[in-house]
């Protein structure tokens, strides 16, 4: 009977936080074990974990993904402790796009009001009184690349396969005219 | 990886009678004439074959003067008036008195600096056809055959050379044409295809130019090392659409690679910096990506490219920044080097400035392999690739 444990932000793009803590909900009503855990408590717990299996936003042509914001640490935990990587993903997440194209880096910033109230944040303005520009800067970027040598497995709906192959599954749903649109 | 030979001493020996011959060949000073080896019959101006001429030629073309440079000069200079005699009469038509020598009509196209080798030969290839007497298929076969045979027999060291003939031959002659009874007109399509491969050849070029655009960045430092023409076409198309760019280039011993490549870079208003050849780790947490050509891709994904580029890559990777190779798809190649040494051994003497005393050894190989594990993509005219993409890129090409 596997043991699940579910961190705390895992979330989709469009809703706010505590999607792990729906998600940890959903997996102990099918009746499994599960277990919530805070984003900052990975490091932690990875050395008592067996296999990490997540999903991605997209798959890129080197085979690295862009995942929820907070997955490049799950992936590098899970290195350090030789935990296996496994990525659920369908064909329809593939892209054509390298990373390091700037078009793909740049990554979507949320509205900050998910980390810091509007009302505390207007008490951190009047901390800086002479300039306009505020002394605090509140960042929430939505995502993460995560590198392909981080990746062990990625799960398609037609098969199991390593990240090098993934060009190959993009140049078979791709024409070679449409990459660069 | 570990193998030595335990008979180092044999090797040595065997060596001996060539460094010897060699050494007396250099040591011929600049003012005599012509050095009585080079002749017409041995078109390669070196004829110790254990020196490569391709990279000879890219000192030439490439290096600042050097005594060698020099020496070479002269040799070509002697070797010149002939060579244009023969482009002359073989353009005045077919019944010319001179039987048609590719070597000839490839030292002609070789001597423009700015067409790489392989193109030079695709050209040459492509001209026998064109002036070939065959009457059927398999004789202009077995004639082109012959043409790359002798091409690459010329120079052995250079890979994208040989590489290019191989896939010349092969573009050319995977056509239905083949199959035409009218042996002219099949002759006229192979002809056809044959421009055709020179021309993307040409132009690979420029199409690398473009796909890789879109990976420099405003603001970023691209660390470069030996001179590619199409690395700098890269960095002329960048500089052209205004991105605000630097650019540090390594020294590139012994063929001063970098400061040709410094002043080139100067001429397009680019900010660049020079660093000796081992600078480069010191300078690497400036730098953003490192840039280079590449002489051969071998089928594992990794390169072979001028000596110093896998220092270069594997101090890159351990700072965790980008490796990117620009490569045509021509330099493409069925090898697979196990170590530095399983490559063919290509030489090029290293002039110290200092008489050094003859015990000493001098490691003169001009090239090494960098393992596809160091390299994080290859700009090619088929496409931006990764490594592991290189081997069924290759079964495509040739099979």
């Amino acid at each position: 009977m596997p043991f699940f444990i579910a961190t705390d932000s895992f979330n989709n793009l469009a809703v706010t936080r505590y999607q792990g803590h729906c998600f940890a909900k959903d997996l102990s009503a099918e009746g499994f074990r599960t277990t919530l855990i805070t984003d900052s408590a990975v490091f932690a717990m990875i050395s008592r974990v067996n296999m990490v299996v997540v999903g991605a936003h997209t798959v890129m042509a080197n085979g690295g993904i862009i995942g929820p914001v907070g997955l490049n640490m799950l992936a590098l935990a899970a290195k350090q402790h030789g935990v296996p990587f496994v990525v659920v993903a369908a064909t329809h997440k593939l892209c054509p796009l390298y990373p390091e194209n700037p078009v793909v880096r740049l990554n979507e910033l949320k509205s900050p009001s998910d980390l810091l109230q509007f009302g505390e944040f207007s008490e951190c303005m009047e901390l800086a009184p002479d300039s306009s520009a505020c002394v605090l800067n509140v960042v929430n970027p939505a995502f993460d690349y995560v590198p392909p040598q981080l990746i062990n497995l990625f799960i398609t709906d037609i098969g199991g396969h390593n990240p090098s192959f993934m060009y190959r599954l993009i140049a078979d749903y791709y024409s070679a005219d449409d990459f660069i649109l | 990886m570990w193998w030595r030979s335990p008979s180092f001493i044999l090797d040595n020996r065997q060596q001996q009678p060539n460094d010897t011959a060699r050494r007396d060949a250099l040591s011929i000073p600049l003012s005599s004439p012509l050095p009585p080896s080079t002749t017409m019959a041995d078109p390669n101006p070196n004829p110790n074959h254990k020196i490569s001429a391709y990279y000879q030629t890219r000192a030439a073309h490439h290096g600042v003067v050097s005594s060698d440079w020099l020496a070479q000069a002269q040799a070509a200079v002697g070797h010149l008036p002939e060579g244009d005699d023969d482009a002359s009469n073989n353009d005045q038509g077919a019944p010319s008195g001179k039987p048609f020598s590719v070597i000839d009509e490839f030292n002609n196209w070789r001597k423009q600096p700015d067409l790489a080798e392989a193109v030079a030969a695709i050209r040459a290839l492509a001209a026998v056809i064109r002036n070939s007497q065959a009457t059927t298929m398999m004789e202009l076969e077995i004639e082109l055959k012959k043409a790359s045979d002798s091409l690459k027999s010329w120079d052995t060291t250079s890979i994208s050379l040989t590489a290019g003939c191989d896939l010349f031959m092969r573009y050319v002659t995977r056509t239905s044409a083949l199959e035409y009874e009218d042996f002219n007109s099949a002759k006229t399509r192979l002809i056809e295809r044959a421009e055709k491969f020179g021309e993307i050849s040409y132009k690979a070029r420029k199409i690398i130019a473009m796909l890789s655009q879109d990976f420099i960045f405003d603001g970023c430092t691209i660390l470069v090392h030996g001179f590619s023409r199409v690395v700098l076409e890269v960095l002329k198309t960048a500089a052209q659409s205004k991105k605000l760019f630097r650019v540090f280039c390594t020294e590139g011993r012994p063929d001063r690679t970098g400061l040709r490549l410094s002043n080139e870079l100067a001429k397009l208003d680019v900010p660049v910096k020079l660093l000796i050849d081992s600078a480069v780790a010191y300078s690497m947490d400036e730098v953003d990506m490192v840039f280079v050509g590449a002489d051969g891709v071998v089928e594992s994904g990794g390169i072979i490219n001028m000596m110093g580029t896998y220092q270069i890559a594997l101090v890159a990777h351990s700072m965790n920044k980008p490796v990117y190779v620009a490569a045509e798809s021509y330099k493409f190649a069925r090898l697979y080097p196990l170590d530095q040494k399983d490559m063919g051994p290509a030489l090029r003497p290293i002039e110290f400035g200092v008489p050094i005393p003859s015990k000493v050894e001098v490691e003169t190989s001009a090239r090494d392999y960098t393992p596809p594990q160091y390299l994080t993509l290859l700009f090619t005219d088929l496409g931006v690739l990764t490594p592991s993409v290189v081997s069924d890129e290759l079964i495509q090409l040739y099979l």
